[in-house]
């Protein structure tokens, strides 16, 4: 019954601190994402778990027993890390029986490893000679060998073809759900991240930024750096006048006032959050007067499902993006309605420190 | 005329890997071309075929016209761009774009209006002192692109050249990098693993696998109307494939046994009744309804085993008689379904496709 708990761990090297303060909790059984820029100190928390860094401060509680002081190899957890690391020279056979420094699994658990990621047929080859989809499974089978019901994986997707990684994270869920493991999957793909968490943590400079379901983080950003990493954003600027009946009325420099709900808020200068597949883009005018504004298309762009538009409105320049079926039929320099629509507005507190530093990844 | 022609193209390594196998391409002048395919399907050998690296074992590359196979890679006035940038560390921007012009023994002058007008249309002119390792990789990328230029390529060959460039920047370069080949009329090929960017940037794109050309279009024309269960699949990332007997034909539309069901979908090509067929979904293209009204025409039924929320929209994996579904829709117009709902599916569209020779699990497969 595996169920872990990080509480108010820290880790510092010299004047980096990697992570700050950082409290999350893992229930049996969950798939939990850990998903954050480079450098946000992602893969510092899983050595942190797994026992190979010691935090400054905090603990790691594993089923309830304290293992902030005990060893990896006690610890009975399972860690794949980044690159998968297998050895160059053993077959994969070897791989999986002898990694991470055991001393050799006995060959009925390696053999089932094997045929769980199906590629038991493949157990006298070398690593060079398996394709990337092949190496990312024989990693995943050394990690799963080991039988530990707690699994890390350090972007396990991340060296793969974007089409291959669609295709085998949710085969990664699937298998993990079947064998009941707790796993945290650690990524900077946000697409990847919601695919398959049960639950994510939105990391940052070694700081928890929000933790929920893919959709709570998706819907209700903590934040307007979680507002931008999880996709695409259009900011506007504005002042908050007043709020009538729920309804936030917002001053902006050049789309005049704007619309949109809010519950009460202690702030006025505010930046408002649209995303792009929020805002409705249309030739006829829609059927309302609220947050309509005519823009010149200045680019449309098809990539499939989707198509995306870029709208200048009064100067401000708009990300809209539209189900490619449904998409109007409109041309660069068209001049098309764009509405915003109030309820899917997000406001947030204009930040002291700008709004590019807010959402910076870096 | 076309700036690049390869005709009849073979390129066999070690006598037995299939890098290229009578492929032929063309590009015309102007032309944004996009060369797309998983890892191993030749693209790269293409392109370097073309730029002169290596040689074809068969087939002839024209460039402007002229038969380019025995002429070295210097001389055949392209510019190459691959996905690490190799620009020279200790010389800033301006030296590195000005360079080419001046070894060509341009003259200062010369190098100086043409290092400027480059620089100014892809707008680094007022990074010109800065030194590369100063720049992001998106720029740095950029000033690659303009010593090309700069130094008198019309012909780019591209290799991945926004692959290390971070995804976001990445967005916005591949505009910048189209706008700029129209506006000084180059003639781009490009190659790229990222099918996105291939459908933003390209006016045409050549889908590559295992050596071979599988298909030509323009990007609508590639997403719409594939030719192979591969290319529904892998334009667009994701898609279902059901498989069938053809149980009779009409005008233009044909009449598949699933199993349980049957569907109608429309079809240019003739099949024979009794024929094995397979019909290729994309996500996007079915509808979903809870089962308890009345059943939509042409539906199949099935049961939600899978809900992935993706911000923009939710993925449903279905379960039906002939096999799972995927059906992706937009969030704000999402079904209330939840796994276990029993639903109705309508295929707003279906490739219909002969059954592949070589199995239906190969022939998708990107490894």
């Amino acid at each position: 019954m595996p169920e872990l708990v990080v509480d108010s761990v820290s880790k510092s090297y010299g004047s980096i601190r990697a992570l700050r303060n950082v409290s999350f909790r893992v229930g049996d059984g969950e798939y939990f994402c850990i998903l954050g820029p480079t450098g946000a100190g992602k893969t510092t928390l899983l050595k942190v778990i797994s026992g190979l860094i010691r935090p400054d401060k905090g603990r790691v509680i594993i089923d309830g027993v304290d293992v902030t002081d005990f060893p990896p190899e006690v610890r009975n957890v399972s860690y794949m890390p980044q690159g998968y690391a297998l050895f160059p020279h053993m077959t994969v056979w070897d791989n999986v029986a002898y990694g991470a420094g055991m001393k050799g699994l006995p060959e009925e658990k390696v053999a089932d490893a094997l045929k769980l990621v199906g590629l038991y047929h493949r157990r006298d080859s070398y690593p060079h000679e398996l394709s990337g989809g092949q190496q990312q499974r024989i990693a995943l089978a050394r990690a799963l060998a080991a039988g530990s019901k707690l699994l890390l994986l350090d972007e396990p997707l991340s060296a793969l073809d974007i089409l291959l990684n669609i295709e085998l994270r949710y085969e990664l869920k699937n298998l993990c759900r079947e064998l009941g493991l707790t796993v945290l999957h650690v990524t900077h793909n946000v697409e990847e991240a919601m695919s398959i968490a049960d639950r994510m943590m939105v990391l940052r400079k070694g700081v928890v930024q929000q933790i929920g379901s893919p959709r709570e983080v998706y819907m209700n950003p903590a934040n307007l750096f979680v507002a931008n990493f999880l996709s695409e954003v259009n900011f506007i600027e504005g002042i908050l006048r007043g709020i009538r009946l729920g309804l936030g009325v917002i001053e902006t420099d050049k789309l005049g006032v704007i619309h949109v709900y809010t519950r009460p808020v202690r702030f006025w200068h505010v930046v408002v959050a649209y995303r792009p597949e929020d805002i409705v883009l249309s030739v006829d005018p829609p059927p309302t007067d609220l947050n309509v504004f005519r823009g010149r298309v200045v680019e449309r762009e098809f990539i499939g499902i989707v198509t995306r538009f870029l709208v200048d409105v009064n100067g401000v320049e708009m990300h809209v993006n539209v189900w490619t079926s449904v998409a109007p039929d409109v041309k660069v320099d068209d001049y098309v309605y764009v509405h915003l629509p109030p309820r899917y507005g997000l406001i947030y507190p204009y930040p002291r420190e700008g709004l590019m530093k807010a959402i910076a990844v870096e | 005329m076309p700036d690049i022609e390869v005709r009849n193209v073979t390129k066999i390594y070690e006598e037995r890997i299939v890098a290229l196998y009578k492929v032929s391409v063309k590009v015309f002048d102007g032309e944004y071309v996009c060369i797309i395919g998983p890892s191993g399907s030749g693209k790269s050998s293409l392109i370097k075929v073309i730029s002169g690296i290596i040689e074809p074992d068969e087939g002839e590359v024209y460039i402007g016209g002229r038969l380019v196979n025995n002429v070295p890679i210097s001389e055949r006035g392209l510019g190459l761009v691959m996905q690490d940038i190799l620009l020279f560390p200790h010389m800033n921007v301006w030296d590195n774009v000005s360079y080419g012009p001046l070894v060509r023994g341009l003259g200062y002058d010369r190098a100086e209006f043409i290092g400027n007008e480059v620089l100014r249309s892809m707008s680094l002119h007022l990074r010109r002192s800065a030194m590369p390792h100063e720049l992001s990789r998106g720029t740095q990328q950029k000033v690659a692109i303009a010593r090309a230029v700069a130094a008198g390529a019309r012909i780019l060959l591209l290799d991945e050249p926004l692959g290390s460039v971070d995804p976001r920047a990445a967005k916005t370069l591949r505009f910048e990098l189209r706008h700029l080949v129209k506006d000084l009329k180059l003639t781009a090929l490009h190659i790229t693993h990222n099918q996105e960017e291939a459908l933003s940037i390209a006016d045409r794109i050549i889908v590559m696998r295992k050596g071979r050309v599988e298909q030509i279009g323009t990007p609508f024309e590639i997403y719409a109307r594939p030719k192979t269960p591969f290319i529904a699949k892998f334009i667009g990332g994701e898609a279902s494939f059901l498989e069938g007997l053809v149980e009779e034909t009409m005008d233009g539309r044909v009449k598949v046994n699933l199993g349980e069901e049957h569907v109608l979908v429309e079809s240019s090509i003739g099949f024979r009744i009794g024929e094995k067929v397979v019909l290729g979904i994309r996500p996007e293209h079915v509808s979903i309804v809870r089962a308890g009204g009345s059943r939509p025409d042409n539906s199949i039924s099935g049961i939600v085993k899978e809900v992935n929320f993706l911000g923009s929209y939710y993925r449903y994996m279905v379960e039906t008689g002939g096999g799972n579904v995927l059906v992706k829709v937009p969030r704000l117009s999402a079904p209330s379904v939840s796994i276990g709902s029993r639903v109705f599916l309508t295929l707003d569209r279906a490739y219909i496709f002969k059954y592949p020779r070589e199995g239906l699990d190969k022939a998708i497969a990107y490894e």
